[in-house]
């Protein structure tokens, strides 16, 4: 195969194919599209490994993600510092998670990063009711929001400590085989 | 309480380090290990006031934290994990500790032995940013390089096999990149996704799908059969009219459309040697077709039931589902708040469903309920039957009515009726939704697909029947050829009754919606019924394929019209789905739905026609035999005549032909299926004995908590200034515990914590 593009090196190019899910075509098409995201701040050449970060509000413009009740979390978990502001290495990261090629393991402790609002490794009830409200966008009332947090920790809690640790989660998705098909963000 | 900013002067942390399970739930290797309650470091802590806040606290705390490896098991049979170490008390901010080391060593010495595709795969599938996957590939080549070196004598054979895996890598990633640029209707998909969600999605998804094995088969028919039949063509002599693309009959009866045109002879061209035996190539080919088609839809079906097959003893409510299983394919402003709504309308009628879950149906109720769902299976079958008996009425009766109305367009008759059944039917059996009432939702959609199924299958198997029992007995004309008619305008009917129902109805249904009975609002698109019919047309065209070859190039036609007309009146006339459909669950019924009734009864109808009937004399390339089989057995015996083909008749005469070989192979499957069936059944079991040694474990760490905080209480009556409790640990291991001790059921159990500390 011809390699006549000049923004990677041939090395670099190999090993974000082997460390992601995308072809060499697909990681060129994204580049470009993180590249259009900020086409001043981002160089076209990529050999040099320069460390640019594109800012968080441009990458929550981005048509797939700009209506996303979830898309500020999403940027928190795959960027570096979990401010949002994405390298390159991060965006192909996170669009890598989220394609069809996944696996439901890799995808399940991704979404239970982006749901644990808190960073403690532990889905609480406080996680679940700012996702209950970032999904409802308040229509629901407290008290419904509270008895759907106990609905869900009654069902899910496998060891029944108040919160969902890791492998609760992943038993939960065992048995929502829709997960691997809502889980996922075309580009 | 300390005043603020002191030190830490005793440090509590219940350090959780889960050794036990260390692969996928799934795997057959699972070591299930109480945590051993001495290993606990135990160690009291404080905090200053200044710190005590809600959640800021972890998010502080955790963000610039050393990586965090979180226990994750990959669903290979690789069995490394990585441990959770909850390093929030170490105050180094060094991004390896040793302990992450010694993992990441483990984990680089479990990759070396891999091949090069299996440890790809393992890489990918780490939950780690891309710096680290990088480091952890570098590091492996690295390693593997210096093992290679010192292995001196690498012989010819592992470096061959190397340098093929290789190749054979870069050789699948360039054909998938191919693939995928000429994929079809990529950002149409996208869009309708956009818009509409995984459901509908999957619809479409499934359309192309049946395309791809529309396109394999045309290719392979023109390829085998068509083109050569193409060169030995002889003259048509009948006139062209318009009215042959809706009969089919006329001109086309004698073009390559159908199986009379073809020739029974070898061709052969210019003495040239080679020859192409006809027979043998038109049974060949629609038998390979077949076979790949049988084998697609066995591993697809094979597929779809791993990934989604749930444990009927752990179906859920599914509230968890709701909440956890957001469509992010949704990206349209106005369906994602569309999309909102609806959840949150779903989420209150679960609520509801779950608090009247207890409340039992009277009798009288019961009762009521009992008879309204036997009385619409009553009407269901009747419809179905009567439908059944008037198609084959009609059909009986059509060569007298042929005969009566010279008009060309009298074929038409049967055609039109089967449509028009198959277009109110379903609308009817829909209509069953306001009688009756089922306690679970997905029982109705069940219940309405298997109502559907049998009234399509059953007026197909009428069909059958009536061609394979009357038609072909009809000695005078070329039989297969006029099914082949038959069939071709049955497909073409239902394809122009589709176009209507998809441009006319579903626009007059949006007019109505929309101005005059403005409480209907727009439709829903109707997933079952659509898929049902693509599934119904599939049948007609596997079947007909072997009286009518060009059939698949037809149906690829009208797909690929569909899919557009499809998508246009789904953006002018239709609104985004207001339930949550499960789609995965869906798919895999439909596709077993495909396999089951449709291409099973495919083989069968087929299987009867091949080795039953007899073909007619004068059309087709069998003719004169007096069975179709005949054509393999005379070309058995003339290999029979080469001695370089000995083996093909060995193999014919002792593994296709032998009785004795599919007995032994018959009881070897069965065998295997049921030592298949009683390991399941062991694992079944093992799946709920953890599930009871999980709450075990969730009570010991209760009861555990109870004690130590029971003890804490007691030393610090005893010394009530060295020792505060950390609040953080508390509230981690507290929840259950202020739940049961507090009368008004608080979740917010931060704060009501807080508010009880003070008085500690």
């Amino acid at each position: 195969m011809g390699n006549k593009q000049t923004v990677f090196t041939h090395e670099q190019l190999e090993a974000y194919q082997d460390c992601t899910f995308f072809t060499r075509k697909e990681i060129m098409r994204l580049f470009y599209r993180y590249q259009d995201l900020a086409p001043q701040l981002v160089p076209l050449d990529y050999t040099s490994c320069p460390d640019v970060k594109v800012p968080y509000e441009l990458i929550g413009s981005m048509p797939e993600l700009k209506d996303n009740p979830f898309r500020q979390r999403i940027a928190q978990v795959f960027s570096e510092d979990g401010d949002g502001h994405m390298t390159l290495d991060n965006f192909l990261d996170m669009f890598s998670v989220m394609s069809e090629m996944a696996p439901r393991d890799l995808k399940a402790y991704y979404a239970f990063k982006i749901y644990d609002f808190n960073n403690d490794d532990y889905i609480c009830a406080w996680d679940l009711e700012q996702t209950v409200t970032k999904l409802t966008r308040g229509e629901l009332s407290t008290e419904e929001v509270s008895l759907i947090c106990e609905k869900v920790l009654d069902e899910a809690d496998g060891d029944h400590d108040g919160r969902l640790s890791l492998e609760d989660f992943q038993n939960m998705i065992l048995r929502a085989p829709d997960f691997l098909s809502t889980f996922h963000i075309c580009i | 309480m300390l005043s603020g900013g002191q030190v830490n002067e005793i440090i509590v942390e219940v350090e959780h380090v889960p050794s036990g399970i260390q692969s996928h739930p799934s795997s057959s290797q699972i070591v299930p290990e109480k945590t051993p309650v001495n290993s606990n470091s135990i160690l009291v802590s404080s905090i200053s006031e200044s710190d005590v806040t809600d959640s800021q606290i972890f998010s502080n705390r955790n963000d610039k934290k050393g990586k965090q490896l979180l226990q994750f098991a990959t669903p290979l049979k690789e069995s490394f994990a990585l441990t959770l170490h909850n390093s929030e008390n170490e105050g180094l901010d060094t991004p390896y500790t040793s302990h992450e080391n010694i993992q990441g060593q483990e984990l680089i010495e479990s990759l070396i032995p891999m091949t090069s595709r299996d440890r790809i795969k393992a890489i990918r599938n780490q939950p780690r940013t891309m710096e680290e996957k990088r480091n952890l590939r570098k590091m492996v080549d690295k390693e593997k390089s210096k093992k290679s070196r010192r292995i001196l004598e690498l012989n010819c054979c592992a470096q061959c096999l190397n340098s093929i895996s290789l190749a054979y890598r870069r050789f699948k990633n360039n054909l998938s990149e191919l693939l995928n640029s000429i994929s079809l209707w990529q950002k149409t998909l996208k869009v309708i996704g956009g818009k509409f969600g995984t459901s509908v999605l999957s619809y479409f998804n499934f359309l192309r799908w049946l395309l791809k094995f529309n396109i394999f088969s045309f290719i392979v028919t023109f390829s085998f059969i068509i083109i050569p039949q193409l060169t030995v063509m002889e003259k048509n002599h009948l006139q062209f009219t318009g009215l042959e693309f809706l009969t089919g009959a006329g001109y086309f009866t004698n073009t390559v459309m159908y199986y009379g045109f073809y020739t029974n002879s070898t061709i052969q061209h210019d003495n040239s040697g080679a020859s192409y035996n006809m027979q043998l190539a038109y049974i060949f080919t629609i038998g390979g077709c077949l076979v790949v088609c049988f084998f697609s839809l066995l591993f697809s079906m094979a597929r779809y039931f791993r990934n989604n097959f749930i444990n009927p003893h752990i179906y859920s409510r599914g509230i968890a589902k709701l909440i956890f299983c957001w469509d992010f394919t949704v990206t349209h402003e106005s369906a994602v708040k569309l999309k909102q709504k609806n959840l949150s309308t779903e989420i209150r009628e679960n609520l509801s469903e779950i608090l009247q879950e207890n409340v039992k149906l009277t009798f009288n109720q019961q009762f009521i309920r009992f008879s309204a769902h036997v009385a619409a299976w009553v009407v269901s079958s009747g419809v179905a039957i009567t439908c059944c008996a008037a198609v084959y009425y009609l059909a009986e009766n059509n060569l007298q009515f042929l005969a009566n109305h010279s008009n060309p367009g009298a074929v038409l008759l049967l055609p039109f009726v089967v449509s028009c059944i198959n277009l109110v039917v379903p609308r009817f059996y829909s209509m069953f939704r306001l009688v009756e009432r089922y306690e679970m939702p997905r029982h109705e959609v069940y219940t309405l697909l298997i109502r559907n199924i049998f009234l399509k299958i059953s007026i197909i198997g009428i069909l059958c029947y009536y061609w394979l029992n009357i038609v072909a007995l009809d000695s005078e004309e070329c039989w297969e050829t006029l099914i082949g008619q038959e069939i071709y305008r049955l497909l073409l009917m239902d394809f122009v009754f589709s176009l209507a129902d998809s441009l006319l109805g579903e626009f007059l249904r949006r007019i109505i919606g929309m101005r005059l009975i403005t409480s209907l609002g727009l439709q829903e698109f109707d997933i079952a019924r659509n898929v049902l019919e693509l599934i119904y047309a599939q049948t007609l065209v596997w079947i007909g394929t072997f009286f009518c070859p060009l059939l698949p190039f037809i149906q690829m036609i009208t797909l690929f019209l569909m899919f557009y007309v499809k998508n246009i009146s789904l953006m002018m006339n239709f609104q985004p789905p207001s339930k949550a459909w499960r789609a995965s669950q869906m798919m895999t019924f439909f596709i077993f739905l495909l396999f089951f009734p449709s291409f099973t009864g495919v083989l069968c109808t087929l299987a009867i026609t091949i080795w039953r009937l007899k073909p007619s004399a004068d059309c087709g390339p069998f003719r004169g035999l007096s069975f179709f089989i005949e054509s393999i057995y005379r070309w058995i015996d003339t290999l029979n005549q080469t001695p370089s083909y000995l083996w093909v008749v060995w193999i014919y005469q002792n593994l296709i032909g032998s009785v004795h070989f599919f007995f032994i192979l018959t009881l070897i499957v069965l065998i295997i299926t049921y030592l298949y069936w009683q390991i399941t059944e062991g694992r079944k079991i093992m799946i709920r004995l953890l599930h009871e040694q999980i709450i075990n474990e969730g009570k010991d760490k209760m009861f555990l908590i109870d004690k130590l905080i029971k003890l804490q209480g007691m030393e610090k009556r005893a010394n009530p200034t060295l020792f505060t409790l950390e609040r953080r640990d508390l509230e981690q291991w507290g929840p259950q515990h202020v739940r049961q001790h507090d009368a008004p059921r608080d979740l917010r159990f931060r704060q009501s914590f807080q508010e009880d500390n003070p008085k500690a």
